[in-house]
């Protein structure tokens, strides 16, 4: 009889181990790589609130001095997600091997063209020399501007100067340019002005995270949680901007006077839900990116048009 | 120490002991490793090991308490926590550890063997045994199935082979060892298993490792291919970037622009086109080429894609300077910038002019990170599960990682210092960079890759932390100094063989359950009829002869079975013959002591012997038996007795045989040795009696008493061999009690012969003197006095005829008797107070002694008479001068008396003139009487003489038969003598304590002898207790004197039996009713045997013997129990009537002071006086008549 209850026993810590058989599968961290956006300082709130946690996700925030590293390290593998502006995003879609899944924000006045103080109107800007980083939505804003003022591409020079040099650009190897803050602020500081800024043309900027598709497919979870996450992360600096200040300074070593959420328009769930419907004008996420393929392909940069339906991918912001 | 020890154990018993020892080992070996475990645990710090510690924790808290447990000999829990924590560490340590369930499957089944062996057995041991298999195959499962991670010590891993196979040699010697202790089935299935498992495992394990080959060829192939397609890519990428760089820079724009003077550069024409020129360059790759760029002589950078690079010097640039030195495009190891903390390289080519003068130098700059991109794509499109692709340097740093990326800049082992600094400064790793951050520490990869050039196909691990080994192929790049690995877990690509193998761990199992059923089934059906064989055998050794063996089969097991039965019938048969024997035996020697029984009692010779011969023949069925009897001279054999009409013709014609070796008979009572002839027709020398045609075998036995043959019995059968010298001790006993008997007949008809005559002489003689000495001359006829009132009167004649009448009322009477004729009468009156026990036997006896002692009187008194007469003779004799007749007297044997004495007469005595009458004895003349001068005339004298001569005849005669009787009175006493140096227990309790010890039967403890007092009707009136037993134990016996009417006996039937009773179980026994029941109860009797005590006059009473307890009376009991019982009661018997004669003796006493007294009486008066008084004051008796009175009968 002990023997019959004995075995028993051992069947059932079997059957116990049998059934922890189907392993769950442990995931590494999602890696995600962003450059200094004050759109994307909630990525620094969700991580130090613990809100990825929260929401049950490793996040991995590889952080790089160069916006552009963002590109080549989601594009070698070496990160699964990174923080781009939506133009950048195109040449890493050829084949559908990225999605953008969430629009974190909109510059409304972030990125300004900065000219020295002689210039008041863009019309002066004609036979000037334009430090933008070519191919990059900076160009986008400045043929933007170019053409709201009737001047032909071919009136300036465009010179590529990343948006982060051109504080030491201007005035050196080229007379205006464009970028966005804290550089903005500097240039203003060495006697430039902005003439134009993005406030002037809503939508057209939208910074978004990229996922490399094989991720978002594999790990969906993971996406959803990380977007919910840093949904409550924007909310919480919203309402404890001074707090979140405080946090994100710490983070990212800039001055809390440094950081606001001046000259862009952070996007919400609704306003994502909003924007990842087709439209006529660069309110519509579709429409932005159809221009900035446009522009691409414009200036030779794509070989191929990436499939929008399958780019844009708005499944994974929270029901 | 030793002494500490068994002090501990002092109350523990030897299996405590045993589980204490084991326990404290356990315990001990836990202690031993409990460090190693901690320490293991501290260095690892994987969750793994902290578990395993606990596990051991858990496990000496087990094993101590076991050994708590095992010293207060609670040895079940003992070895339930002690197994318990043995079972539950092992598969727990499995499931945390990776690859040794083998080794630890192997120990606990080792351990659980050793364990076992010392403390249990039977089915407990069987049991446990079997639940450490199942552990260790559960540990082996659980080694094999484990999900989750586990932790890994390669160096463990390295030597389990080494322990497995110790174990499991181990355990082969050991069950090897045991080999002969198993039983014919577990032989058998051990032997199906082994012959089914070992064949499959030697396939198993031969397919398995064909198959590991297989899939190992495979995937080295796979991995080629991939790290040749990988460094195809590779070096695709560079010589593709480097020949783009090389033509572009032939591009006459960009020579155009470097021959501008700087002033003129800024905004020209040429610029514009430049810019277009370079922009197109960099948009070849938009997101990896980061710059491309225009560097003058000077090594300023004048036209850049990266603005920020613009104006800044780069001369000291080795992209720069090397081919402003040689001429030649360059591509650059992968270099770090600090301004923008990434790794590049650089490709640049030499610009020259239509002089061929080098005016400049044009670079494009990549992001390192497209060495990831390709080696990534082309793991990608390789796809091979979980392999990754490692592109290495010439320093073995890690410059992409198609897995883990994070290993990028990592070099294989760490670097010197020197080595270090020598790469900070060639940008080649961060300035801040320290050896821990930027290495890893694979000594093995780092040696594996210094030896690819011999063999490119290895296998290392490629990263501590995945802790698993990666079989590898390594191809070279052309373009670079730089090593392409395409590597995958040797655990992925032989999933398909541990997958073979689960399924033949399965299979194996499965099978080896199928034969181990089968096989159990097998050898049931084969070791079953074995088996019920040797039960068949057992049973027949107990004792059980009637058993058969079913033959089942027609094998060998059923020729075997057939074999044995055929064995166990002979031996039945042997041993049913040997009964027989020990009965025909046994009945012969019980036949010889009924024989013997029979003719004891003493009766005619000639109708005993008879008798005996006819029992003889009877009783063991012979054909002729006969008593042959020495004769006086011991010169011949007489035919006494013969069966049959034979035996009457033989002894009627008086058949006689001369006592020499002529004869069979002859010869035995020669020999003094039985004579046996089995069969007499190979017999030389018997000769056949023409009247006893069909003798076919002869047994002739003397008859011996002490030294002396009285006869030889002649037995006869008509069938061969019946007569056998194994019958000799039957007839031998037989005839030693025929001897005997004989003896005493012979003895016996001699003393009563004697006796006869002298009671007829002494009667006729008594008569004639009493008639003559009351002749109312001298004496009055009568005389008699009575004892009255303490005085003594003359009887008168009115009391004389009273007396005779009381003698009819309340009175003792005897008569006055001497040599059988009554002279008189003793008659005591009694009233009802005066009874004194045997007081009639008292009147007797005095009547006896006054008897007696007026004879003497009266012959005193005669005497004197004759004195008077013959003097008065002898004073006319010597008046008459008769004294010359006395010398003349024979000279023989003859007196003379010559007034003064007797003297011895000398001189013929027949010359003198005397009167001489012969002395004769029933006409025999014994001698003669002769008187000298005596006249012949004389008749008066001659008268005397003749009275005197034939009183002196008479007397001795009288004196010669009073001698033979006292010899034949000697003899008689020298049988009883005899007879009770036999019964030499002369004490009844020492004679019951002699039977019960013979008994020996442990379970009796007590016994009883009780006799049988019966009355006059002859039939019981009570009964004694007259010896008792008691071995201490259990209730006392009854004692000794206790007295038991009849009507207390209700059971006494059960008593009073011609064969013993016997009760198993008084308490249930039907026989017992309910009133002795409640007896039984009270003295607790269960097992009771009752034994009768026969004499020859009938049950003189029996021996009770019982036990507390029930006892089934065997055969050999009962037969000793009736054997004993004669025995027994001869002895109580002679006890008995030695009890009566001392009796007997204290009324002797009595007598003696009557007698004394008597005899001092010198008159017949006075002893009738006093025989009257004593008597009287002896019993006490009113009144006492002594009388004596001739009148009726002179």
């Amino acid at each position: 009889m002990k023997t019959y209850r004995f075995l028993s026993v051992l069947f059932l810590i079997i059957f116990l181990i049998s059934a922890c058989g189907a392993p769950a599968v442990e995931h590494p961290p999602l890696k995600l790589g962003w450059s200094l956006w004050p759109g994307w300082y909630p990525l620094v709130i969700a991580q130090e609130k613990g809100f990825f946690e929260k929401h049950g996700v490793e996040v991995e925030l590889s952080f790089y001095p160069l916006y552009g590293q963002t590109l080549a390290e989601l594009d070698s593998g070496k990160v699964d997600a990174g923080a781009l502006v939506v133009g950048d995003a195109l040449p890493l879609a050829t084949d559908g091997k990225t999605k953008i899944v969430l629009i974190t924000d909109n510059s409304s006045g972030g990125d300004s063209i900065l000219v020295p103080a002689d210039i008041s109107s863009p019309a002066e800007l004609r036979g000037k020399r334009i430090g933008v980083g070519l191919g990059t939505f900076g160009e986008v804003l400045v043929r933007e501007m170019l053409k709201r003022n009737n001047i032909l591409i071919g009136d300036v020079t465009l010179v590529d100067v990343p948006p982060e040099k051109l504080p030491d650009a201007l005035g050196k190897t080229v007379d205006a340019g464009h970028t966005y803050e804290p550089f903005t602020t500097q240039a203003i500081q060495g006697g430039y002005h902005a003439i134009f800024s993005s406030a002037e043309t809503p939508g057209l900027i939208p910074d978004v995270f990229v996922f490399r598709s094989s991720v978002a497919a594999e790990r969906p979870e993971d996406v959803r949680a990380f977007i919910a996450a840093f949904f409550e992360a924007q909310e919480w600096w919203l309402a404890n901007p001074d707090e979140g200040a405080a946090l994100i300074a710490q983070a990212t070593g800039l001055t809390p006077a440094d950081i606001s959420t001046d000259g862009l328009k952070l996007f919400n769930r609704n306003d994502n839900v909003n924007a990842f419907k087709p439209g006529e004008d660069t309110t519509s996420l579709f429409f932005t990116t159809q221009l900035y393929t446009d522009f691409q392909i414009l200036t030779g940069r794509l070989n191929s048009a990436p499939d929008l339906n399958q780019m844009l991918d708005a499944s994974f912001l929270p029901q | 120490m030793k002494n500490w020890f068994s002090k501990l154990l002092a109350d523990t018993n030897e299996e405590g002991r045993n589980f204490f020892a084991i326990a404290l080992i356990m315990f001990g070996a836990g202690i031993l490793s409990l460090p190693l475990y901690v320490y293991l645990a501290i260095q690892d710090g994987s969750w793994q090991l902290y578990v395993i510690l606990g596990t051991v924790i858990f496990f000496l808290i087990a094993s101590g308490l076991s050994a708590v447990l095992s010293r207060q000999n609670r040895t079940t829990a003992a070895l339930t926590w002690l197994l318990g924590g043995l079972f539950l560490i092992v598969p727990i340590i499995a499931a945390m550890v990776v690859g040794v369930g083998i080794v630890l499957a192997v120990t606990v089944v080792v351990v659980t063997i050793l364990i076992v062996r010392q403390t249990l057995s039977g089915r407990r041991a069987t049991k446990t045994v079997l639940r450490g298999v199942v552990t260790a195959i559960l540990t082996v499962a659980i080694d094999v199935y484990v999900p989750w991670e586990r932790a890994s010590y390669p160096l463990l891993s390295t030597f389990i082979p080494y322990i497995a196979g110790a174990g499991i040699l181990g355990i082969s010697i050991y069950v090897l060892r045991g080999y002969r202790q198993y039983s014919l089935s577990t032989k058998l299935i051990g032997g199906f298993l082994l012959m089914t498992l070992i064949p499959l495992g030697v396939i198993f394990f031969f397919n398995n490792r064909s198959t590991r080959q297989i899939l190992t060829d495979n995937a080295n192939t796979a991995l080629s291919a991939s790290a040749a397609a990988a460094a195809q890519e590779l070096d695709a990428f560079m010589n593709g970037s480097l020949t783009q760089v090389r033509s572009t820079a032939q591009s006459s724009i960009l020579a155009e622009y470097l021959a501008l003077s700087p002033s003129k550069r800024a905004g020209s024409e040429t610029e514009t086109v430049l810019y277009k020129e370079l922009r197109a360059i960099a948009s070849r790759d938009p997101i990896y080429i980061t710059s491309v760029g225009l560097i003058d002589t000077q090594g300023t950078d004048i036209a850049d894609t990266y603005g920020a690079d613009i104006g800044l010097s780069k001369a000291k640039r080795i992209w720069f300077t090397t081919p402003v030195e040689n001429g030649l495009p360059y591509v650059s190891p992968l270099e770090f910038s600090e301004a923008t903390g990434l790794y590049s390289i650089y490709f640049s080519a030499p610009i020259r002019n239509v002089e061929g003068e080098i005016i400049g130098v044009l670079r494009m700059r990549y992001n390192a990170n497209i060495l990831q991109k390709i080696i990534v794509n082309s793991a990608e499109n390789e796809n091979i599960t979980d392999s990754f692709t490692v592109l290495f340097d010439e320093n073995h740093i890690r410059l992409a990682h198609s897995a883990r990326p994070e290993l990028i800049t990592k070099s294989v082992i760490p670097f010197t210092l020197d080595k270090l600094a020598q790469l900070q400064e060639a940008n080649r790793l961060p300035k801040g960079a320290t050896v821990e951050e930027y290495s890893t520490n694979l000594l093995e990869l780092e040696q594996r890759l210094s030896d690819v050039d011999n063999q490119p196909i290895f296998s290392a691990e490629f990263s501590a932390t995945a802790g698993e080994l990666d079989q590898a192929a390594t191809v070279r790049m052309k373009s670079q100094p730089w090593l392409v690995a395409a590597a995958q877990p040797i655990n992925t690509f032989l999933v398909p063989a541990q997958t073979q193998t689960r399924a033949s761990a399965i299979l194996v199992t499965l099978i080896a359950v199928v034969v181990a059923f089968i096989g159990s089934f097998v050898a049931q059906s084969l070791s079953a009829p074995i088996v019920r064989l040797t039960a068949v055998a057992e049973q027949i050794a107990a004792g059980d002869n009637n058993v058969q063996a079913s033959i089942e089969t027609q094998d060998e097991i059923g020729v075997l079975a057939g074999a044995f039965n055929t064995m166990t019938a002979k031996l039945r048969e042997f041993i049913a013959s040997l009964e027989q024997r020990v009965a025909d035996r046994t009945r012969n020697l019980e036949l010889a002591a009924e024989v013997g029984r029979s003719v004891s009692q003493v009766r005619a010779l000639d109708v005993m012997l008879k008798d005996a011969a006819e029992l003889i023949r009877s009783q063991f069925e012979l054909y002729y038996v006969q008593v042959y009897l020495t004769d006086a001279s011991q010169t011949n054999l007489l035919l006494l007795s013969g069966t049959g009409h034979v035996g009457e013709q033989l002894v009627g014609r008086g058949h006689r045989l001369p006592l020499n070796l002529s004869s069979i008979n002859g010869r035995a009572a020669t020999e003094k040795k039985a004579v046996v002839i089995a069969d007499t027709a190979t017999n030389a020398t018997f000769r056949p009696n023409p009247l006893l045609p069909n003798t076919r075998s002869e047994m002739a036995v003397p008859l011996i008493v002490g030294e002396k043959v009285v006869g030889v019995l002649d037995l006869q059968s008509e069938k061969a061999n019946a007569l056998s010298r194994e019958l000799l001790p039957a007839f031998e006993a037989l005839a030693g009690q025929l001897a005997i008997a004989i003896q005493n007949a012979n003895l016996l008809a001699e003393t009563e012969q004697a006796r006869a005559e002298v009671e007829a002489q002494a009667r006729r003689l008594v008569r004639a003197n009493w008639a003559d000495y009351l002749d109312a001359i001298h004496k009055p006829e009568e005389t008699g006095f009575v004892f009255q009132q303490n005085k003594v009167r003359p009887l008168t004649q009115e009391e004389e005829t009273q007396s005779v009448e009381k003698e009819k009322g309340n009175s003792w009477a005897s008569p006055i008797e001497v040599t059988g004729e009554a002279l008189g009468n003793l008659v005591v009156e009694l009233d009802e107070q005066t009874f004194v026990a045997r007081g009639n036997e008292l009147v007797n006896t005095v009547a006896q002694q006054v008897a007696q002692h007026i004879e003497a009187l009266r012959l005193l008194e005669s005497a004197e008479r004759y004195r008077a007469e013959a003097e008065e003779a002898s004073r006319r004799l010597t008046r008459e001068g008769w004294k010359t007749y006395v010398e003349n007297a024979e000279e023989s044997l003859s007196y003379f008396y010559d007034l003064k004495e007797v003297k011895p007469h000398h001189g013929n005595g027949q010359a003198e003139s005397a009167v001489a009458l012969p002395l004769k004895v029933r006409d025999e003349v014994l001698g003669k009487l002769a008187i000298q001068g005596i006249d012949a005339d004389d008749s008066r004298a001659l008268e005397l003489v003749n009275a005197v001569a034939e009183r002196l005849s008479t007397h001795i005669e009288s004196l010669r038969q009073q001698d033979q009787t006292q010899i034949a009175l000697t003899q008689s006493e020298k049988l009883f003598e005899a007879s009770r140096r036999l019964t030499q227990a002369a004490d009844l309790q020492q004679l019951v304590d002699t039977t019960v010890t013979a008994m020996k039967i442990p379970a009796i403890n007590r016994a009883i002898l009780v006799a049988f007092n019966y009355d006059d009707s002859g039939s019981i009136a009570n009964l004694d207790v007259i010896a008792n037993w008691w071995n201490g134990t259990g209730h006392q016996a009854t004692s000794v004197g206790t007295h038991y009417p009849l009507e207390m006996i209700r059971a006494m039937p059960l008593f009073v039996s011609s064969t013993p009773v016997f009760f198993n179980d008084a308490f249930n026994d039907e026989r017992v009713d309910a009133t002795t029941m409640q007896l039984v109860h009270r003295l607790n009797l269960r097992a009771v045997a009752v034994l009768p005590l026969h004499t020859s006059a009938g049950q003189i009473g029996a021996l009770i013997v019982e036990a507390e307890v029930p006892h089934n009376f065997t055969t050999e009991e009962t037969r000793l129990f009736i054997a004993l019982a004669p025995q027994i009661a001869t002895i109580v018997d002679n006890q008995r009537q030695f009890e009566r004669a001392q009796k007997q003796a204290e009324r002797e006493t009595m007598l003696n002071v009557i007698s004394q007294k008597i005899q001092s009486a010198t008159s017949v008066e006075a002893v009738l006086q006093i025989a009257a008084r004593e008597l009287g004051h002896a019993l006490g008796a009113p009144m006492t008549v002594a009388q004596l009175s001739m009148k009726d009968k002179s």
